[in-house]
C-alpha cells in the first residue's frame, strides 16, 4: 500500500488506541529512516541500542502525539533527544579516547574507517540544527532535493544552497577535528 | 550579489553531483573543492540497513511496549517507580525536574499521579514506597 498522510494518520489513531498491528506498520515504515539517522550520529556499536530506545519511547508516548506538527517531525524530535541523552550519558573523555585509540595515520589501517566515522559524526553533531537536518534528509533519508525543500518549506534553490553551505561547514568541521586529533596524538 | 549567484551555481552543481552519487555513479575529483568527497563519505556513513534479526526482535519489543488504551494507573506508576528505584541518574533528574524528566523518558502520567510522585523525598524513598498504595487508594486513583 502507498504510504500517504491520510493512511499514516489512520495508523497513528489506531496505534493510540492500542492497536499493535497499526503500530507495527508505522514501525516498519520508519525503522530504516530512523536507523540511518542514528548511524550518522552515534558510533556503530551503539546504533542498535539507541534505535531501540527511540522506538520504545515512540511506543510509550504515541498517545501524546496531537498532530500539531507532522508525525515525522515529532518522531525526529524523539531521535534528537535520545541521541542527546546518549552523549550526555557518555563521558566526554571516552569519546576523545575512542578517536585517539583508532590509529589515525593514513594508509592501510582497519581502524581508519572507525576514526573517520567518529570524525564524521562529531562534525555532523557540531553543525547548527538546520544544516545537520538538511544533510540527514538528503543523505540519510535519501529524499530528492524537491522533497527536502517541501519538507523544510523552502524553495528548491534555497534547499540546494543550504545543503551546499551545510556540506561546506561539515567539511570544515571534519578538518578542524581531524587536526585536533592529529595534534594531540 | 555576484558571490550569491556564484554560490547558487556551485550549490546546483553539488546537488547534481549528490544525485549522481545516489545513482551509484563513481565520482572523480570535481571542481567543487572536494565537497563531493564529503558528500560521498556522509552518504556512505548513513546508508546502513538494520540487521533483519534485530529488526524483528525490536518490532516485537516495541509493539509489546505500546500502552493498552485502558492501562491501569498502578501499572504506569509501577513502571516509573521501578525506574526511580533502579536508575540513579533518572532518579536524580526526577528530583531536580519531575515533569521534564518524565516527559523526556516518555512516561505519560496524569497530574494527580505526578503530584503523588512529587510528594516523595529522595532520602525517604523506602518509607514513601511502603505507604504509596494507601495514599493512592485514598486519593481515588485506583
Amino acid at each position: 500500500m502507498t504510504w500517504t498522510p491520510e493512511h499514516e494518520a489512520k495508523l497513528i489513531e489506531a496505534a493510540q488506541q492500542g492497536n499493535q498491528a497499526a503500530f507495527g506498520e508505522i514501525y516498519d515504515h520508519y525503522l530504516t529512516k530512523v536507523y540511518r539517522r542514528v548511524c550518522a550520529l552515534v558510533p556503530e556499536s551503539d546504533v542498535e541500542d539507541v534505535t531501540q530506545e527511540i522506538f520504545i519511547s515512540v511506543a510509550r508516548s504515541i498517545g501524546s502525539f496531537r498532530g500539531g506538527s507532522s508525525f515525522s517531525t515529532w518522531l525526529y524530535r524523539i531521535v534528537k533527544r535520545r541521541v542527546a541523552d546518549f552523549y550526555r550519558k557518555r563521558e566526554r573523555q571516552v569519546e576523545q579516547v575512542d578517536i585517539e585509540k583508532a590509529d589515525h595515520t593514513p594508509g592501510e589501517n582497519p581502524l581508519r574507517d572507525a576514526a573517520d566515522q567518529l570524525l564524521l559524526q562529531q562534525a555532523l553533531r557540531a553543525l547548527p540544527e538546520s544544516q545537520r537536518e538538511i544533510i540527514l534528509l538528503r543523505l540519510a533519508e535519501g529524499l530528492p532535493f524537491q522533497d527536502v525543500a517541501d519538507r523544510l518549506g523552502i524553495k528548491l534553490g534555497a534547499a540546494k544552497l543550504r545543503f551546499y553551505r551545510a556540506i561546506e561547514a561539515c567539511k570544515g568541521k571534519i578538518a578542524e577535528f581531524d587536526a585536533e586529533v592529529t595534534f594531540s596524538s | 550579489m555576484a558571490k550569491k549567484k556564484d554560490d547558487q551555481k556551485l550549490a546546483n552543481e553539488l546537488a547534481d553531483l549528490t544525485d549522481r552519487i545516489f545513482d551509484g555513479e563513481q565520482i572523480e575529483a570535481s571542481g567543487l573543492d572536494n565537497l563531493g568527497e564529503t558528500v560521498q563519505k556522509l552518504q556512505a556513513a548513513s546508508q546502513a540497513t538494520p540487521d533483519p534479526n534485530f529488526a524483528i526482535r525490536l518490532r516485537n519489543l516495541v509493539v509489546a511496549a505500546l500502552p493498552k488504551k485502558k492501562e491501569s494507573v498502578s501499572e504506569r506508576l509501577q513502571e516509573v517507580i521501578a525506574r526511580l528505584v533502579g536508575d540513579e541518574e533518572f532518579r536524580n533528574n526526577f528530583f531536580a525536574s519531575p515533569e521534564a524528566t518524565l516527559q523526556r523518558a516518555g512516561f505519560q502520567l496524569s497530574p494527580a499521579e505526578i503530584a503523588a510522585l512529587k510528594e516523595m523525598e529522595p532520602e525517604n524513598l523506602e518509607e514513601w514506597l511502603t505507604d504509596l498504595d494507601e495514599r493512592i487508594s485514598k486519593s481515588g486513583l485506583l
